[in-house]
């Protein structure tokens, strides 16, 4: 691999397929990736259809389609799903297939590693679902576990135990590709790509890793002191002997909030690495975001209490003040997003779309966000619906709009043909229109003190039409997912041939061929920005390097 | 300075685009409907309860103040954001020359950084005078009472009185205070942890095994509302209800002799 070749090679070595062993023994990143992406996927379909169970329950006051015990297995692994199984992991599984690619890198650092960790998660995954089976049934203690609740006197059952081993296997494989993904960043980048050079989907993944290492092993922590309760006679939170219950709830959430950020920095990193492309300019303050990347971080960790601001136990003045400080950091990657489109010549293919629709969701989630972070508000607000609306537009129409802005926009580079548009516009408008038709009724149902997790309510607690109004908007988002699903099946049926660089993307993955050969480059165009792509195919167009110069190296 | 995409060649000489608007617009018609909208809106509650309570007015008046902050910033980042689709789109006669490619505005940049850091800690202020209003306990209620949470009821104890009431399934129980008195609550759980939330008040607090919570309650005029535990705490959660009751001081006063006869007589409690 050299930078001194001008031109890239007519032909590339093409990849090879696999057969199940294939699938079964693969160090390769790419491969891995898809493993990721396709066992997320189905576990996106599971979580959904957990939803889909909850949103039939509460469409009207007094139902009985689900029991109790049922009802709180049923939104304690949706919880489960969407945060250990769909979200967090999707950005693992696109930094695998995609962070080498992008640094010109042939693999991780370590391959073989990195299928342990994949493996690891799979295994947590089908863990916690085969809980299903046992005999009390799946945990039922909501996704946060809270301490004492999660003991064995009041959790009896394997399903509880299996929750925690599943949940020690994901962590430890988070962990491991935490580690890969570093050492690949900082080991692996071809010549001429810079720290300050990287895609900004790279720089996020890096700070993600880096936040992985910081969250996981308290929450590893947690769960096994927990395991050493219900199992070992330990009382670390049981207060009657000398345990502490609100220490659970600090272990957690001192993973909990930087988990947060784990659950949408990568994708952050993936819209801004879209929205330039469909602009038609680079982004706009790369160094302010990638400073605002690190200060989101370094104040994840000094947040946490700001999900215990109703113990009565923490300093909330320190953790609301932090809180609010987030808001500005976040604030600037707006500003990067609205700098990158403005004068740009905006075209609205399908992975633009679900940017703007990432963009005018977040922005909801955002706002709310900073109303929760203020103590006295949290008062009213913590545990209603209002909370649930909040994490939903941060997590659902936030990271996984940004999900499915990625995934039109890698998908050519992955396969070689590209997914359809007009399927895809219009699973972009009914996942929209049914998204926000699902949650924001959910903020009004929260104001009217409609507390989370509840199975059922009383028609005159004023709760219903909200409800009613959320089901209904849940089925127009059930059609916007299952035209993804016939988009892919479509799409991989008519194979319509993409060529490598379908969109004029500027980043080095779309340097090689689509899909990429084993080890990913036999050519490497000079990189001298951050994106070499672009700066080659445009290399005889002034207007390309004008505006203001491209600025070499650091801020 | 309009760039050159700004403009088109009309019979030899450039013309500035009809469809486009002024330059500085956005942010100032954003401010403005900001401002609109915030007159529009002073009178409203934002969809959050009164407060029946002193404390709870307190956290309803903030919840108002950081509506202002909220409404303007959302319209303009949403009229930013808006304007740049429908302004900056490609056109359908676009000469396919790329446009300027700026990369960096350091001036804009320290703005739209420090602006929120200002806005932040104005926040904060509100914030924190309104959580030491909220939170303040005085030293000399007029009664106190233990509430204790438990896996799916709650008992209300009334400190010196000897009265107790408890919830049973099927009977929710009731708080009953002195209205225009303050009231301090003793919050704790005997199992795992709950929260006692009255949505009139805005206000929950969670109940915690080992830990034990206090907070004033002063409700200005009599009046009933429903209060629910917050903190999901297993099978039952859903059904862990309770009234609370304000009550004219001198009826209170006869509610609790009342129940201290009854209950003495019978050594029991009510629900």
């Amino acid at each position: 691999m050299s930078t001194t070749v001008t031109a890239p090679p007519a032909e590339h070595p093409k990849a090879k397929r696999l057969g199940l062993i294939g699938w079964l023994t693969t160090t390769n990143h790419k491969q891995i990736g898809w493993l990721y992406l396709g066992t997320t996927f189905v576990f996106f379909l599971a979580g959904g259809l957990l939803a889909l169970l909850i949103r039939i329950q509460l469409s009207r006051p007094d139902m009985s389609f689900l029991s109790r015990q049922e009802y709180n297995q049923i939104f304690t692994i949706h919880g489960t799903t969407m945060v250990f199984l769909v979200i967090a992991p999707i950005g693992l599984g696109l930094a695998n297939y995609f962070v080498p690619l992008q640094i010109g890198a042939p693999d991780m650092a370590f391959p073989r590693m990195n299928a342990l960790g994949v493996w690891l998660f799979i295994g947590g995954g089908l863990t916690i679902y085969a809980s299903f089976l046992s005999s009390h049934g799946a945990a039922s203690a909501g996704w946060t576990f809270y301490a004492p609740l999660s003991d064995s006197q009041f959790s009896p059952g394997a399903g509880t135990d299996m929750w925690i081993m599943g949940i020690l296997c994901i962590s430890t494989g988070s962990i491991l590709t935490a580690v890969n993904l570093m050492a690949t960043v900082f080991m692996m980048r071809a010549p001429g790509m810079t720290m300050w050079r990287m895609p900004l989907f790279t720089w996020n993944m890096l700070i993600t890793a880096l936040l992985i290492l910081v969250a996981f092993p308290p929450l590893a922590g947690a769960l096994a002191l927990l395991f050493i309760d219900r199992h070992f006679g330990g009382h670390f939170y049981t207060p009657a002997f000398g345990g502490s219950a609100v220490l659970y709830q600090h272990l957690f959430w001192f993973f909990g909030h930087p988990e947060v950020y784990i659950m949408v920095l990568p994708f952050f990193g993936i819209v801004t690495d879209v929205i330039p492309v469909f602009s038609r300019k680079p982004i706009f303050g790369y160094a302010g975001f990638v400073l605002a990347s690190m200060a989101i971080a370094g104040l994840s960790m000094a947040v946490w209490a700001h999900h215990m601001f109703t113990t009565g136990v923490v300093d909330n003045p320190f953790f609301s003040g932090m809180s609010f400080l987030i808001a500005v950091p976040t604030g600037i990657k707006f500003f990067n997003w609205i700098g990158t489109m403005w004068r740009g010549k905006l075209t609205f293919e399908t992975p633009m779309l679900w940017c703007i629709g990432f963009l005018l969701n977040f922005l909801i989630g955002g706002i709310t966000g900073v109303m929760l972070a203020s103590a006295p508000i949290d008062y009213n607000m913590n545990n209603t619906y209002f909370v649930v609306a909040h994490m939903h537009y941060v997590l659902g129409g936030g990271s996984l709009f940004a999900i499915f802005a990625g995934i039109y926009y890698w998908f050519p580079k992955m396969t070689g043909f590209r997914l359809n548009e007009r399927i895809g516009k219009w699973g972009f408008w009914f996942t929209f229109v049914g998204f926000n038709l699902t949650f924001w009724p959910l903020f009004v149902a929260g104001l009217r003190g409609m507390p989370r997790r509840i199975q059922s309510y009383s028609p005159s607690a004023g709760w219903t039409d909200p409800n009613t109004l959320a089901t209904i908007g849940f089925f127009v988002l059930l059609v916007g997912v299952i035209l993804f699903a016939v988009n892919l099946i479509v799409s991989i049926r008519t194979r319509e041939p993409a060529g490598d660089n379908p969109w004029d993307a500027g980043t080095l993955e779309w340097a090689t061929t689509s899909p990429p050969p084993e080890h990913n480059f036999t050519w490497l165009p000079p990189i001298r920005s951050e994106r070499p792509v672009f700066d080659w195919n445009h290399r005889n167009d002034a207007a390309a390097a004008g505006g203001d110069g491209a600025r070499e190296g650091g801020p | 300075m309009p760039g050159p995409e700004d403009r088109e060649l009309v019979n030899g000489s450039w013309k500035r685009r009809t469809a486009a608007g002024p330059r500085r617009r956005p942010p100032w018609l954003g401010a403005a409907a900001g401002s609109a909208a915030l007159l529009a809106l002073t009178g409203c509650d934002f969809g959050a309860p009164p407060g029946a309570s002193t404390q709870g007015r307190t956290i309803a008046d903030l919840y108002h103040v950081l509506w202002y902050f909220a409404i303007p910033v959302g319209v303009i980042v949403y009229g930013l954001i808006l304007w740049s689709i429908f302004r900056y789109r490609k056109r359908r006669d676009d000469d396919g020359a790329l446009p300027k490619q700026t990369r960096y505005a350091f001036g804009l940049e320290v703005t739209y950084t420090v602006i929120p850091i200002l806005m932040v800690v104005a926040i904060f202020g509100f914030t924190y005078r309104a959580e030491q209003k909220v939170d303040r306990v005085v030293p000399n209620p007029a009664v106190v009472v233990d509430v204790d949470g438990f896996q799916w009821q709650w008992r209300f104890t009334y400190e010196g009185k000897g009265v107790t009431v408890v919830g049973t399934p099927g009977n929710v129980p009731t708080l009953v205070l002195p209205a225009g008195q303050t009231a301090q609550i003793v919050l704790r759980s005997e199992d795992v942890v709950h929260a006692f939330y009255v949505s009139a008040f805005l206000f929950q607090r969670q109940a915690i095994p080992g830990v034990v919570n206090r907070f004033d309650l002063t409700i200005p005029s009599p009046g009933s509302w429903p209060g629910v535990c917050s903190q999901y705490c297993g099978l039952d959660h859903t059904s862990m209800d309770f009234i609370v009751r304000a009550v004219p001081p001198a009826t209170f006063q006869a509610w609790l002799s009342e129940q201290q006869s009854s209950q003495s007589a019978t050594g029991g409690t009510s629900s």
